[in-house]
C-alpha cells in the first residue's frame, strides 16, 4: 500500500481517465437517485477496482462514466470530455465496455471473430475491409484471452466463461484508452480470472491505458489495482490508493 | 389490378417482415407500434382534407420515425412513455378525422383502405415505390451491414463503443414508416403492424438461427399474404382483414406443429 486511506474521491495523479463531480443518478421512473454525490477521479495508467454490495451502485457508476446514464445534478468527465457534450461519442470511441449480461442465446451464430471484429466497427466507415494488422490483432487477443481455438465457433453455443472471455477480448482488440468491466470474472473458472486479471495489468502498463473493474468477488482483482472504490448504497464509502 | 395488388402484397409483406426482424431485435416494437399508428392518422387526415392517403401517411410516420430516433438518444429510458402518449394521440387524431369526414365516405373504397384495406388502392406508381423502398433498404443492408450487426449483437455494448445507434435506429424506423405507409393502402391501419410483427415473432419463437429466421420470415409473409389475397377473392373478405388472420393463424398452425415434432423429438430421446 502505498497511499493508504484517503478522503473519499482523492487519488493523486495530474491526467485523469474519469472524473465525478458531485454525480447524482437516477433511473427513469424512479425517485430514488441509484448513485448520490459522488466525487471522484481516477487518473490514466491505473486499474480501479470498484467493489461493494449488490444493489451499491456499481454497474449505475460504470455507466455514468461511459456516459450511457446522464447524471441529474453533477457533472461526468470522460477523457477530459464532458459526458453530456456531443463529442462524447468520439470519446467512446477510445474506450471499451464489457457490460455483466453478456450471455449470448444458442440462436446467435456470429462467430467468435466475427465478435471480436466487431470491436473494430466503430472506427469503420461503410465498406470498409478489415485490415490485415487488424486481422492479426484479433489473433493476437484471442490467444491472449485463450479463445484462439474458438474463433469459427458460434457465440450463442459457447459456455458462459468462453462467452466472457470473447467479451474481453473484443474489448482490447480496440486498443482502448479506457476499459470498464463490469463483472468479467463471474462466469470464468478460478484460473482463468488470474490470467485475465493479469492480461488487463498488462495492457493497462504496456498501452498507459485506464481500467475500472467492477467485481464481486475481488480476490483476482485487487493484487493488480492501483485504486480501490468502495460503494455502498449508491455512496462512495471509501477510495483506497494502493 | 390483380397484378400489381399481388406483387404489392407480396414485396410488401416480405419487405416489412424483414424490417420487423430488426425492428423486434433492437428491442423497437414499441417505437414501430407507434410509427404505424401515425401513418394510420395521417391517412385518415388525407381523407378528411382530399388528398393522397399514401404521401399524407408518409408524411406523418416519417416525422414521427425521426422525431423517436432524436428522443431516443435524449431519453432512452423513457420511450416507452413517450410512445404510448404518442400512440393515443395518433388514434385520437385518426378517428377524429374520420369522424369529419362525410359520412358518405364510410362505406366508400377510400375509407376501407384506411380502415381494413383495398387491393383496389394498389397502382403502378405505387407498386414501384415500394420496390424502390425495398432497394434502399437492401443497399442499406449491403452498406452498413457491419454497423448493423454490430448494434444487433449487443445495442448497449455499441453504443458504449461510440456507435451512432441513434441513426441507425432512425434509419430502420424510416424505413418502417416508408413501407407501412404503402402496405397501409393494402392492409388497412389498423391491421398493418401485423405484417411487421407476426411473421418475425414466428421465426424468433422457432428458435432458429439468424440466418434461418432470415429465410423463413419472408417466406412465410409472402404464402401467408398469397393465402390472404386468395382467401379474400374467393370469400369476399377486405384483404386486410385477409391477410392479417390467414398471417396470424398460419403462424399459429406453424408453432403448433413444430411444437408436436420438438416434444416427439424429446420423447424419443427419453
Amino acid at each position: 500500500m502505498r497511499g493508504g486511506n484517503r478522503a473519499p474521491g482523492t487519488i493523486r495523479g495530474n491526467s485523469y481517465a474519469v472524473k465525478l463531480t458531485k454525480v447524482w443518478v437516477r433511473y427513469s421512473g424512479s425517485g430514488k437517485p441509484a448513485i448520490k454525490d459522488v466525487t471522484l477521479t481516477l487518473p490514466k495508467r491505473c486499474v480501479a477496482l470498484v467493489t461493494g454490495p449488490n444493489g451499491a451502485g456499481k454497474t449505475t457508476l460504470v455507466e455514468t462514466c461511459l456516459g450511457l446514464l446522464k447524471p441529474y445534478r453533477g457533472m461526468v468527465e470522460l477523457l477530459g470530455v464532458n459526458t453530456r457534450s456531443k463529442s462524447i461519442a468520439s470519446v467512446r470511441k477510445l474506450c471499451s465496455y464489457v457490460p455483466q449480461d453478456f450471455m449470448k442465446p444458442p440462436h446467435v451464430t456470429y462467430s467468435v471473430k466475427q465478435v471480436i471484429a466487431m470491436g473494430l466497427t466503430s472506427a469503420k466507415a461503410v465498406f470498409e475491409p478489415i485490415t490485415e494488422s487488424e486481422e492479426a490483432r484479433i489473433a493476437e487477443v484471442a490467444e491472449l484471452l485463450g479463445v484462439e481455438d474458438l474463433l469459427d465457433k458460434p457465440i450463442g453455443k459457447l459456455s458462459g466463461g468462453q462467452q466472457q472471455r470473447v467479451f474481453v477480448a473484443r474489448a482490447l482488440v480496440r486498443n482502448p484508452q479506457a476499459l470498464f468491466l463490469d463483472e468479467p470474472f463471474s462466469s470464468v473458472d478460478a484460473d482463468s480470472r488470474y490470467r485475465i486479471a493479469e492480461v488487463l495489468r498488462e495492457y493497462v502498463d504496456k498501452a498507459g491505458a485506464f481500467a475500472m473493474v467492477v467485481s464481486h468477488d475481488t480476490r483476482p482483482v485487487e493484487p493488480i489495482s492501483d485504486v480501490i472504490v468502495e460503494l455502498d448504497n449508491g455512496v462512495v464509502k471509501g477510495v483506497r490508493e494502493k | 389490378m390483380i397484378f400489381e395488388a399481388v406483387v404489392s402484397s407480396v414485396v410488401g409483406a416480405c419487405l416489412c417482415g424483414l424490417l420487423g426482424f430488426y425492428v423486434s431485435r433492437l428491442g423497437l416494437s414499441t417505437l414501430a407500434f407507434t410509427v404505424a399508428h401515425a401513418a394510420l392518422a395521417g391517412a385518415a387526415v388525407a381523407l378528411m382534407l382530399g388528398l393522397d392517403m399514401t404521401y399524407s401517411a408518409m408524411i406523418f410516420s416519417i416525422i414521427t420515425a425521426v422525431t423517436l430516433g432524436l428522443l431516443y438518444d435524449r431519453l432512452p429510458h423513457a420511450m416507452d412513455s413517450v410512445c404510448m402518449v404518442l400512440f393515443s394521440f395518433f388514434n385520437a387524431v385518426a378517428l377524429l378525422a374520420i369522424y369529419y369526414s362525410n359520412a358518405v365516405v364510410l362505406a366508400t373504397a377510400s375509407v376501407s383502405a384506411v380502415l381494413w384495406g383495398s387491393v383496389l388502392a394498389v397502382t403502378k406508381e405505387k407498386l414501384i415505390m415500394l420496390a424502390g423502398i425495398a432497394a434502399v433498404f437492401t443497399l442499406y443492408l449491403i452498406a452498413c451491414r457491419k454497423h448493423v450487426d454490430t448494434i444487433l449483437f449487443d445495442k448497449r455494448v455499441a453504443e458504449a463503443e461510440g456507435m451512432n445507434v441513434a441513426l441507425h435506429i432512425t434509419a430502420l424506423l424510416v424505413l418502417a414508416s416508408l413501407s407501412l405507409s404503402m402496405m397501409l393502402r393494402i392492409v388497412g391501419g389498423f391491421l398493418v403492424f401485423t405484417l411487421l410483427y407476426v411473421p418475425t415473432a414466428l421465426a424468433s419463437s422457432l428458435q432458429l438461427s439468424m440466418k434461418g429466421q432470415y429465410v423463413t420470415i419472408p417466406a412465410f409473409a409472402t404464402l401467408s399474404t398469397l393465402a390472404g389475397l386468395g382467401a379474400s377473392f374467393t370469400l369476399d373478405l377486405p384483404v386486410g382483414v385477409s391477410i392479417a388472420l390467414t398471417t396470424v393463424v398460419t403462424a399459429a398452425a406453424v408453432k403448433a406443429v413444430a411444437a408436436v415434432i420438438e416434444r416427439s423429438r424429446m420423447l424419443k430421446e427419453g
